[in-house]
């Protein structure tokens, strides 16, 4: 059996033919669905989004500042040059002028009006942005409503039409009503049957959470825990993660010469050193210490307090001394490991699927705007979508595991763990049964028809709805076919 | 601190200018005076400011208020929030009740500062679960002995608890309002919506931007507040604070360490902006009142000369305060005109605040029941309930101010209508007794300056909030609204049992005659929480009438009581000095002289002292 992006691509070539008068927009369909999976980060204002997406990708591509400063939605994109250029609303592209300035991307957008712009598109040669292809949007909740706008048009909320991202990264400080609304939004519009298997949470700027104690990170790894197990949030986004953006940015990009500076630094007499320690402010006072105030000044825009007071600890104590042992602490406390784990384990072997539904849900759309002109046409791709989106049954496992993480459909601790480990994409049989690796064809046969057995009994009672019932027939139907390949 | 010790200078010698009129009170056997002083003083010396701590969730509130009150009360947590109102005032022990709401019942229980956090923290009571109305903390603080009571408020925005419309609730009641946004970000728009909203209610506001400490470009994001502030037409200057150097500096009595935590700004602010107004309000109000009580001690001293130097005109002097003193006797009891008049004005108020609280309730319901048709989502549901909790909100609020209102309007009335009975009492005396009725009452009005037709509910709500009952207000208001709707409105609507039944379900999915059953349940559910609502209030509501009331006669009826001693005592002392021997008269003549400078001599200060503590 071909898998699910291949069956849409396929769909697409034939809808080609049902529908030759929208060849091209098919054409745009088909090349998304074989593209780099999609990733956005969204967020309210301020949230660090630009940051997180320079940790990701390991450069300071994305402009960060103390104050609201992504306008635009910009998309980095893995390419063989260096390039960026803007997409204006009339569809034409204006190629942006840009250097480099220590490290950092700047654009030149002077004299660009940022609501004639739909997107900015940085093409960036990276390793990071092969499997994915990273867009930064303005923060909601933003003074300027435009920029909000801006984000919401893009992630296409409130508008009937599917989303230009297959997957979010949802960042946030604490979890504040207005993120529950918009993760809520999100999920509604972006995809034809809802699902938070598509959307992560990063608590990020998560050194400040714990007021930059040395202890901060912990703090925030059990805030972050118990926003996983919050009923509300559960239903949003299956998983949440604590992560200091600014460390991890830094961490991939200090400088031998910032490592100089640190070292300097640590060599201050202690009771110096704790009340430079103390704040901001007296860690900029000018008689402190013999580094310029400058240089200070640089050094806590790029570690933060948080930063600062764990690498002067790493340094005194002599576990640290490079600026590669330093990036080492730096990396290692940021939590960025395990937001990759999540997007290399969570996010990408979904891929596939998530892109394919993609590909049916701009079809569907496709197919909506066939409807005025050629109303025989629309119907038979209507039909043609339906026929294969029914006969895939990752759509129906992804259906299903939303709906027993989002809460909808309520099953014992057993069953929701049955469900999460059947349906992981890209696992085993024997995951998937929750048997040994390495069992024999008969174990796996066995187990497979007993678990059948039981989520048929569990469809049969009387009292569930209509959601229960198709949980669980999905349910039976993906042990089905594991005992089939087990035949 | 030492800005707040300065503010209290210029108010002292007014106090002490006071203190002397109330010791020759004393002296001449009228303690009902002297008390009355020794009382305006104690209000001069601690006047009972509310300053609400509002902002966010997790901005800092609960950390600034203890940086301010430089203890450890309220309870601070990187993760879990405040979920419920803590008042923190002044006492003389430490003392810590919780007033909540069980099912029906309302409780009062005894807790400790230690274990604050099981009532007030989102760690030991989620959500509010437990019903907490307000937890009145009383700590022995010397910041606090200063005349602010500070109230920390569960955070907006957080999921679990705290809710716009419940803290926009209470801050009519205000003296002031501290707005806490941290240095780690611009304004966002929801909390410039808030700021805007809360300025409506509360004219004096702080903004506190907080933890400069953690936050490198604190002075970039106070720029850009300040910008966004201007742009909006908000006259604030952000206050950059780091609680936690504050703290720092109180443990290790660091006073650079003081300065550089950014709170002496804060306390100046306080002081200048919170304390001194109410101290001016109150130092005005007790120069009032010594002036009228010299007037009265001098009154029954003159009537008493005139009678020892001119005994023939005794017998006149002492039938004319007699009969003074009749009318006033009369004036006392309850078939005086103005004892009338506030019963007919109480029974007007609540007759007015009735019918506009019900009617309001029945379009909110009937506004509901018509959204209800037009529900799609889940989600709108939620939306739903938000909207109801902030229109019932505002309606209790506005149904509250009107009764307070109405308690001041009926208040004046009473003045002026004394001050016609009293004209005629002047006309009744012409003897010289030297007599300014007018003067006992001027003082009384809440608002000296404020004419009749300043009644717009703005100025009411300043005369209110200069009010000395502004504690008791405040906490009417707290009792008020938990315990029939506070508790409810501070709850997530999820809870509420709205949200129930239309909880994650897309309408549009389901079984149109499903829908149809929902709809009528979602409205059986909003009609029980109006209803809910209505009795709760209702009882409330009458309850704050009576007060109301009781309040405005008690007071009328012990000033006129006092008045009323006065001139028996003149009439008598009169009749007296008749009957006196020569050298008992001389002697008693050089008495009462002495008496008269002695007064003359403690109210010469008054006037100036006043004009210091005014400047």
């Amino acid at each position: 059996m071909s898998t699910a992006l291949e069956q849409a691509l396929d769909l697409c070539d034939r809808a080609v033919s049902l529908a030759p008068s929208r060849a091209t927009e098919i054409g745009v369909v088909r090349q998304r669905a074989q593209g780099p999976l999609r990733v956005a980060l969204a967020g309210r204002v301020k949230a660090g989004k630009s940051t997180l997406l320079n940790a990701l990708v390991g450069e300071r591509l994305a402009a960060t500042d103390a104050g609201e400063c992504t306008r635009i939605v910009t998309w980095f994109q893995d390419g063989s040059g260096y390039d960026v250029q803007a997409l204006l609303s009339d569809g034409s592209r204006v190629a942006i002028p840009f250097r480099r300035v220590d490290g950092a991307l700047q654009l030149q957008l002077d004299g660009l009006d940022a609501d004639q712009v739909t997107r900015l598109e940085v093409t960036w040669p990276s390793a990071r942005l092969r499997s994915i292809t990273l867009i930064d949007t303005p923060g909601l909740a933003s003074l300027d409503d435009r920029n909000s706008l801006r984000t919401r048009e893009f992630l296409a909320m409130g508008e009937d039409r599917p989303a230009d991202a297959d997957a979010v990264i949802y960042l946030m400080r604490h979890l504040h009503r207005a993120d529950a609304e918009f993760l809520g939004a999100f999920l509604d519009r972006s995809v034809s049957a809802s699902s938070p298997v598509n959307a992560v949470a990063v608590l990020a700027r998560a050194d400040e959470i714990g007021a930059c104690r040395l202890d901060a990170m912990t703090s925030a790894a059990r805030i972050a825990s118990r926003y996983q197990a919050d009923p509300v949030l559960r239903s949003l986004c299956t998983h949440v993660t604590a992560m200091a953006g600014l460390l991890a940015e830094t961490g991939l990009t200090l400088r031998e010469d910032e490592a100089n500076a640190l070292r300097t630094l640590a060599q201050t007499p202690s009771a110096e050193l704790d009340a430079m320690l103390l704040s901001v402010d007296a860690f900029c006072e000018p008689a402190s210490s013999e580094l310029t105030v400058e240089m200070r000044r640089a050094l806590l825009e790029r570690l933060g307090l948080y930063g600062l007071r764990l690498v002067v600890q790493e340094l005194v104590a002599a576990r640290a001394g490079t600026a590669t042992e330093l990036s080492r602490v730096l990396l290692a406390a940021s939590g960025l490991d395990a937001l990759r784990a999540l997007i290399d384990g969570h996010f990408l072997p979904r891929a596939q699927t998530l892109k394919a539904r993609s590909a049916l849900a701009a079809l569907r759309d496709v197919a909506r705007s066939l409807a005025a002109d050629d109303p025989a046409g629309a119907r038979a791709l209507d039909a043609e979508i339906e026929r294969v989106e029914a006969a895939i049954p990752d759509f129906a496992e992804l259906r299903t595991t939303h709906l027993v993480l989002s809460g909808a459909v309520i099953l014992s601790a057993a069953e929701t763990a049955e469900v999460e480990l059947a349906c992981t994409p890209g696992a085993t049989d024997s995951t998937r049964l929750g048997i040994d690796e390495g069992s024999t064809a008969e174990v796996r046969r066995q187990a497979a028809l007993l678990a059948v057995g039981r989520w048929r009994t569990r469809a049969s009672d009387p009292l569930n709805d209509s959601a229960t019932n198709e949980v669980c027939e999905t349910m039976a139907r993906t042990f089905e076919g594991i005992y089939a390949a087990a035949v | 601190m030492t800005s707040l010790a300065e503010a209290d200078a210029p108010f002292r010698p007014v106090a002490d200018a006071v203190l002397a009129v109330a010791a020759v009170a004393s002296e001449l056997g009228r303690d009902d005076l002297a008390g009355r002083l020794r009382i305006a003083v104690a209000r001069l010396t601690r006047p009972t400011t509310i300053v609400c701590v509002v902002g966010e969730f997790k901005q800092g509130k609960s950390s600034l208020v203890n940086a301010i009150v430089g203890e450890s009360i309220c309870p601070v947590d990187d993760d879990l929030a405040t979920s419920a109102l803590t008042l923190l005032r002044y006492g003389d022990e430490r003392r810590v009740e919780v007033r909540r709401t069980v099912g029906q019942e309302s409780l009062v229980e005894s807790s400790s500062v230690e274990d604050l956090g099981d009532w007030v923290s989102e760690a030991g009571n989620p959500g509010n679960a437990k019903g907490v109305e307000r937890v009145d903390v009383a700590v022995p603080n010397s910041l606090l002995a200063k005349g602010i009571a500070f109230v920390d408020t569960p955070g907006m925005g957080s999921l679990g608890a705290g809710h716009a419309a419940a803290t926009l609730a209470f801050l009519p009641f205000a003296d002031a309002l501290v707005f806490v946004s941290d240095a780690s970000a611009e304004l966002s728009a929801p909390e410039l919506e808030f700021l805007q909203r809360a300025r409506e209610l509360c004219p004096t506001v702080l903004f506190a931007l907080t933890k400069t400490d953690l936050h490198a470009s604190w002075r970039r994001v106070a720029d850009l507040n300040a910008g966004h502030l201007s742009h909006a037409d908000v006259e604030l200057v952000p206050l950059p604070v780091s609680s936690q150097l504050r703290t720092l500096a109180v443990a290790r009595s660091d006073e650079t360490l003081n300065r550089s935590s950014g709170f002496p700004a804060l306390y100046g602010e306080l002081s200048g902006r919170v304390l001194r107004p109410a101290k001016q309000l109150a130092a005005r109000r007790a120069v009032d009142e010594a002036q009228a009580g010299a007037t009265q001690l001098e009154t029954t001293l003159r009537s008493e000369l005139s009678a020892l130097t001119d005994p023939e005109a005794a017998a006149q002097t002492a039938s004319q305060a007699a009969a003074v003193a009749a009318r006033l006797e009369h004036l006392r009891g309850p078939g005086a005109r103005w004892s009338v008049l506030v019963g007919d004005r109480v029974v007007d108020l609540t007759n007015d605040v009735t019918f506009v609280f019900r009617g309001r309730m029945r379009q909110i319901t009937r506004d509901l029941e018509t959204e209800i048709e037009n529900l799609k989502t889940g989600k709108d549901w939620d939306e739903l309930a938000r909207s109801l909790q902030t229109q019932v909100a505002e309606a209790v609020t506005t149904a509250f101010t009107a009764i307070a209102a109405g308690a001041q309007s009926t208040r004046e009335d009473v003045v002026d209508l004394l001050a016609e009975e009293t004209l005629v009492l002047n006309a009744v005396e012409q003897t010289g007794l030297p007599f300014d009725v007018q003067s006992l009452w001027s003082g009384h009005s809440l608002d000296p300056q404020g004419s009749k037709a300043g009644r717009a509910l703005g100025t009411t709500l300043s005369g209110l909030r200069g009010a000395q009952s502004g504690i008791i207000m405040f906490g009417m208001m707290a009792r008020f609204l938990p315990a029939g709707v506070g508790a409810l409105l501070m709850t997530n609507p999820v809870t509420l049992g709205l949200g129930v039944a239309f909880g994650g379900m897309q309408i549009r999915d389901a079984q149109s005659r499903k829908v149809a059953q929902r709809r009528q349940q979602a409205r059986a559910h909003v009609r029980q929480f109006v209803d809910d609502v209505q009795f709760e209030v209702g009882n409330a509501m009458s309850e704050a009438l009576r007060a109301v009331q009781r309040s405005i006669r008690d007071e009328f009826t012990d000033r006129v009581g006092e008045l009323q001693r006065t001139y028996a005592d003149a009439s008598r002392q009169a009749t007296e000095a008749a009957t006196r021997g020569a050298d008992d008269a001389a002697r008693r003549t050089a008495e009462v002289t002495a008496s008269l400078d002695a007064i003359a001599a403690a109210r010469a200060p008054l006037a100036a002292a006043l004009a210091g503590a005014s400047a």
